[in-house]
């Protein structure tokens, strides 16, 4: 009995290392939605990033058929309950709140703040930036990119950064 | 018939069961002459003798079968079981193999997961890293990573920023 609460013990460690990336939005960066052989991924780290205020950038593109649009926009809209600052877009309408408006109509556009590693702390400046753009293509067919950053800037330094 | 027992029991033709017969006839008379009361009497040690000859070859017949069972063959036998024992000594028993398989179990518990938990620690090293896929293809090229970097958030942040431009018209 004392071996297999041992054994139980040590197999639990390895679960809060693997809690981190808890995010809805890794199944579509995980290409459970649509197969990563259809998807432009791009990763960077490191000190190349620290001019943007970034340690960890990671982007895909992808064509989605409306029913994969469905099942995307409905991971994207857990992570948005648990979004510190948003910004989003639907289609008709601009809305800078999560509060307001439903989430009936279809997400275009998202761009929200979330708490690094799940846990929010008004000390630690680090943050959690999860990026969505959804515009039609073709009919019955939607381009979609997805981004996900780490860094400490926040979204007004980073549009200043990067607006065209 | 008593005369007839007592006739062959004299002349030594008498069977066992003869004997015993005449023993419990002779028992069931209530009153003996003397003759007869001798002729019971040497019944009864005869019948002792043979209960004692009986016990005896049993234990005999016993101790054959034991001796039997002490053949040099068994005997040989016997060692054998014995040397298999003692070769068989060296293997160690069920519940000492599944103690060190749990212990095995454990220690590569115990392993996964330090692995799993110092994983962050390599991947928020501050060493750089671009991959790119392109459709499946690996790209290897840090430029065209921090290119397509600056082209994927310029497109998503190409987007009317209504707060900045009313700040810029206040002032």
């Amino acid at each position: 009995m004392r071996h297999i609460l041992y054994i139980i013990a040590c197999l639990l460690t390895a679960l809060p290392a693997s809690a981190q990336k808890n995010l809805a939005v890794n199944d579509i960066f995980d290409g459970d939605i649509v197969a990563k052989t259809y998807m432009v991924e791009n990763m960077i780290k490191g000190e190349q990033l620290n001019p943007y205020k970034l340690t960890y950038f990671r982007s895909i593109k992808f064509k989605a058929t409306p029913e994969e649009r469905k099942k995307i926009e409905k991971l994207v809209n857990e992570d948005i309950k648990n979004s510190l600052d948003l910004e989003q877009e639907r289609q008709g309408t601009t809305v800078e709140s999560k509060t307001s408006n439903s989430q009936e109509s279809p997400l275009s556009y998202a761009m929200m703040t979330l708490p690094a590693d799940g846990k929010y702390s008004p000390e630690n400046p680090n943050r959690w930036y999860l990026c969505y753009q959804c515009t039609p293509f073709k009919k019955n067919e939607y381009a979609i990119t997805l981004v996900f950053m780490k860094g400490h800037a926040t979204i007004k330094e980073l549009r200043k950064m990067f607006k065209k | 018939m008593k005369e007839n027992l007592i006739d062959k029991y004299m002349a030594g033709t008498s069977s066992h069961e003869e004997e015993q017969q005449l023993l419990a006839l002779l028992q069931a008379e209530s009153t003996l002459s003397p003759e007869d009361q001798m002729l019971l009497d040497m019944l009864r040690m005869n019948t002792h003798e043979v209960e004692m000859q009986d016990s005896w070859l049993e234990e005999d017949e016993s101790k054959l079968f034991d001796s039997l069972m002490e053949t040099p063959d068994n005997k040989v036998v016997t060692e054998d079981k014995e040397l298999q024992q003692s070769v068989t000594t060296h293997k160690r028993p069920p519940r000492q193999l599944r103690v060190i398989a749990i212990r095995i179990l454990a220690t590569a518990a115990v392993l996964t997961g330090a692995f799993y938990a110092a994983r962050p620690l390599w991947n928020n090293s501050s060493k750089d890293m671009t991959v790119t896929y392109i459709y499946g293809n690996k790209i290897e090229d840090s430029q065209v990573a921090m290119n397509m970097m600056q082209e994927t958030l310029g497109d998503i942040f190409d987007r009317p920023d209504v707060e900045s431009e009313l700040t810029d018209l206040l002032n």
